[in-house]
Parts: structure tokens; C-alpha cells; sequence
């Protein structure tokens, strides 16, 4: 699998990814905004609304891939006559700001789709929260996209010596660099290593339990009671999520030709996926104690309890099976 | 301050953040959580 | 000192640390990690619940937990003997590698107590008496300082 990692393969991985953050958000605002606007009460609480959570969540996930095929493409082509690597900083800069409240926009989304889950209702200020996020982070992906455009095509921007101009609004990716390797700052690596692991166990040891019980097992609790726990696991992927940015940004040499690295994304999507289904599953509500689970339940949560080690595998693994650090 | 004592103390301090983030919207589940289907 | 030494020097020890085989080493710390991803992923759980969070969980029906937790320790206690049969000189006079086995040794009868604490009287488990919550954060947090020593190891 690992003769796949080429430049030119790395680099159309991100040009076809970016399309979700940008296409897909506008589509998921899009549904959002009907959502609002719609005078239906099935609309607003039944279909249209959890919908268009449902895939602002799904969209927030899939945009880490794509940053992260952003750097592996920079890395591909950096080296490309005519390439422009001011214009590829620039664009790196306000993606990575666009992808932040993207993230945050996703967490409000999910918010809002677990206390639907557990009231039959939405409440309004996630729904305002999740609308004003999206909002700005579309306008920020759309800043972040027409920079990135400029990078092999001049010829779109109107003065195409700006080709590399900033966007006002950027989180700069190497200060976040300079934060974890820079001199002095020794401690920041191991630090977020450590916390690294915590959000670890506490994202696995929620959603083990969450889906053993979808599997059968510990059948004396019932599900909606787990379900409560589901922000824990939440919380535990944003730290991990958080700090696994920071190692990648900051090195990203060691992860971008790595095809482990693309391995434990893969199987953090489908991570990503079953805590989706743990927190919309429409059983989940009448799975009381004692209520066994369906065939489908059942495989489902042993390939999500397959998937947690797969990605605490291929992390570990990342400096022995690659050929990095 | 030693390297030692730094991951320690950052990552009780992120312990205690996530912990206490935690409990709020535990408590905010507790309260609203009146209707189940 | 000179047996450790020689346990350096020992053709086991040298196949863990040296051996090209990602069997070795690598799969040794993996399978660590994993025993720690299940211990302490159901200590988080069990804890939190003792400590008041979601409190719709019966505490009963919590208890297989605890067989999964000393089933993970078994499994780390393993692979951490390996560990550091593959490295025995620097472990032995580590402060670091002290301070992590002295986590444990307080924490293992720490969590015989909480399940006795919590499931061996006859008293209704939905009840939790102040101590045991005590009992039950301090566990967690012996756990948190185990990952961290741990992980500072890892530098050594």
C-alpha cells in the first residue's frame, strides 16, 4: 500500500477531499437555513433539522483528512517550478483558521444532535450556535479555497501578484510550529504526548462500554443511561484531536509519506462514524436493561471496538511500521 | 521547572478542565433531560 | 547490578531491544498500550460513574468491569516485565520507572477496595458513600500519573 503515497497521488487526494468543506458545507448550511426558515414543526424537530447536523458533523470529521492531505500535498509539490510557496503558507494559514471553527461548528452540531436524540427536541441557542459557526467557517473555507486556487492558477486571481497575499483572518501554522519545537519549549512535546494518551483511554473507555452494550454485553444498563456519557467521549477525541494536530503541523515530514498515518485516519472516520450512530441511533432509545440487541447492533459495535485499536495500533506503530522520525 | 513536573502539572491542569467541562454538561443533562420517546 | 547486566546481555533481552522484527519491541509496547487503553479506559468510566456522573447508570450491572480491568493489568504486567527485561540496567536505577511502580503498588489495592467499597456489603450499589467517591478520584488520578510516568519513560 505504501508505492500509493506518491506526489501525484497525494496531492489529487486533497483536491478531491477539499471539495467536502466547501461544496458540502455550503450544501449542509443550505439545508440548515431551510431548516430555520421552514414553518414545519416535522421540519424543524423530525427530518430537516437532525439532518442537516447530522452532516455538518459528518462534514467537520472529513475535513481533518483534508488538512492534513493539504500538508501532504504541500510536501509533493513544494518543489514544482512556478509553484508558489508563499501562496501555499498563505493558504495553509487561513485554512487552518477556516478548519478550527469548522471543528467547533461540528461540536455544536453534534450538541445539538445528542440532546435531540434524548428530548425529541433541539435546543434554539445550539441551533443559532451551529448556524453562526457554519456560517463563519464557510466564509473563512471560502477565503481559505480562492487562496488555494492561486497556487497553480495565477491566472484565476484578478492581480495574480497578490498570489500568496494573506488573508486577514489566519491562524499561523508556524507558530503553532514554532510552540511545539521551538527552543525553550521541550516540554511541549512529551506534555502533549501524555495528554495525548489521556484523551486516549477516556474516548475508548466511554465508547467500549457504549458499544458492548450495542454488542450484548452488560445488558443491566440501559442504553439511554450510556448515552449521557457519549460528551465524555467527545471530549476525550477533542483533546486527542487537538493535540494530534499540533504534532502534525508541526512535523508534518514524519506523518505525510507515512501510510500508517493514512490508515489510522481511515480508522478514526469509521471511529468517527460509530459515535455518530451511538448518539442518532433510533433504537438506542428503546433499549432498555435487559433488552438484547439485533444482529446489526451487534456487528456494528465489534467493528467499532475493531476500529478503536486499529487507530491505537497504527499510532503506535507510526515510528516502527513507516519510515519516519 | 523540570520536564518531568511540566507534563505532569499541564496534563492534570487539562484533567481538570475536561473533567469540570465534564460535569457541567452532565448537570445540564440531568436538568433538561425530562422527555425521553 | 551485575544482574542486570547480564539480562542485558542475554540473547531474550537483546532480541526484544534489537531484533528488526516488528514482533519485538514494537508489538511488546503495542499490546502495553493496549492493556492501558483498557484498564484505564474502564477505570475513566467506572469512576466517573462512582463520582455522580450520569446517574441513570446502574452501578450493579458496572461490575464485569473490574474482571476487565485486572485482566488488562495481568496483560501490562506482562508486557511490562518484557519491557523491562528488554532494557533492565536504566529501568532498575530510574527514579522515573520508581515512581511509576510505586503508583501502581498504591493503586492495586486501591481498586480491590473500591470494588469491595462499592459491591460487597448489602447495601443498595446506587448508594455511594462519600468515601468511596474519594476512594474512586484518587484511583483515577493514581491511573493519570501511571500514563504520564509512562510516557516520560518513553524519552529515557
Amino acid at each position: 500500500m505504501a508505492e500509493l503515497i506518491t506526489p501525484g497521488n497525494l496531492s489529487h487526494l486533497h483536491l478531491l477531499l477539499n471539495h467536502f468543506p466547501t461544496v458540502g458545507l455550503t450544501v449542509a448550511f443550505a439545508l440548515l437555513i431551510v431548516s430555520i426558515l421552514s414553518d414545519s414543526e416535522a421540519m424543524r424537530h423530525d427530518t430537516m433539522r437532525p439532518t442537516a447536523l447530522g452532516v455538518l458533523f459528518a462534514i467537520a470529521v472529513i475535513t481533518l483528512p483534508v488538512f492534513t492531505t493539504g500538508l501532504a500535498a504541500e510536501g509533493a509539490i513544494e518543489k514544482v517550478p512556478g509553484v508558489s510557496k508563499a501562496a501555499m503558507d498563505a493558504h495553509e494559514n487561513s485554512a487552518l483558521l477556516a478548519f478550527v471553527v469548522l471543528e467547533l461548528a461540528g461540536v455544536s452540531a453534534w450538541f445539538g444532535l445528542w440532546r435531540w436524540r434524548r428530548t425529541r427536541r433541539i435546543p434554539p441557542g445550539l441551533t443559532i450556535l451551529t448556524f453562526v459557526l457554519s456560517a463563519i467557517s464557510l466564509g473563512l473555507m471560502t477565503v481559505a479555497a480562492s487562496i488555494g486556487g492561486g497556487i497553480r492558477h495565477p491566472e484565476i486571481l484578478a492581480d495574480p501578484s497578490t498570489a500568496g497575499a494573506q488573508s486577514m483572518f489566519e491562524i499561523s501554522a508556524a507558530a503553532v510550529a514554532f510552540f511545539v519545537n521551538g527552543r525553550g519549549h521541550q516540554w511541549v512535546w512529551p506534555t502533549l504526548e501524555s495528554a495525548h494518551f489521556v484523551g486516549m483511554t477516556l474516548w475508548f473507555g466511554v465508547l467500549l462500554v457504549a458499544n458492548l452494550r450495542l454488542m450484548g454485553w452488560l445488558r443491566g444498563i440501559p442504553y439511554p443511561a450510556l448515552h449521557r456519557l457519549l460528551p465524555w467521549a467527545l471530549l476525550g477525541f477533542g483533546v486527542n484531536e487537538v493535540s494530534g494536530m499540533m504534532f502534525y503541523i508541526a512535523t508534518p515530514k514524519g506523518y505525510t509519506t507515512n501510510v500508517v498515518f493514512y490508515w489510522k485516519l481511515i480508522f478514526l472516520l469509521i471511529a468517527a462514524a460509530d459515535l455518530l450512530y451511538l448518539t442518532v441511533w433510533p433504537q438506542a432509545w428503546k433499549t432498555e436493561a435487559g433488552t438484547p440487541t439485533h444482529v446489526r447492533e451487534r456487528l456494528i459495535g465489534a467493528a467499532a471496538l475493531v476500529s478503536f485499536v486499529a487507530v491505537m495500533y497504527c499510532g503506535r506503530m507510526l515510528p516502527f511500521l513507516g519510515n519516519s522520525f | 521547572m523540570s520536564l518531568g513536573w511540566t507534563v505532569v502539572l499541564v496534563n492534570f491542569g487539562i484533567i481538570v478542565v475536561v473533567y469540570v467541562l465534564g460535569r457541567l454538561i452532565d448537570s445540564a443533562a440531568e436538568r433538561y433531560d425530562s422527555r425521553k420517546d | 547490578m551485575e544482574y542486570l547486566t547480564a539480562l542485558h546481555d542475554s540473547a531474550f533481552s537483546t532480541w526484544i531491544r534489537e531484533a528488526e522484527t516488528v514482533w519485538a519491541f514494537p508489538t511488546v509496547l503495542t499490546v502495553h498500550t493496549f492493556g492501558m487503553m483498557l484498564l484505564v479506559g474502564s477505570a475513566w468510566v467506572v469512576d466517573l460513574r462512582l463520582l455522580g456522573v450520569g446517574r441513570t447508570i446502574p452501578i450493579g450491572p458496572l461490575r464485569p468491569l473490574f474482571r476487565l480491568m485486572w485482566f488488562a493489568f495481568w496483560i501490562n504486567l506482562a508486557t511490562g516485565l518484557l519491557l523491562f527485561i528488554a532494557d533492565p540496567e536504566r529501568k532498575a536505577t530510574s527514579l522515573l520507572f520508581g515512581v511509576k511502580m510505586l503508583l501502581i503498588i498504591i493503586n492495586l489495592p486501591m481498586l480491590t477496595r473500591l470494588e469491595r467499597a462499592v459491591y460487597g456489603g448489602t447495601a443498595d450499589p446506587a448508594v455511594v458513600p462519600g468515601g468511596t467517591k474519594r476512594l474512586a478520584a484518587a484511583s483515577a488520578m493514581l491511573w493519570a500519573g501511571t500514563i504520564f510516568t509512562g510516557r516520560l519513560l518513553g524519552y529515557m
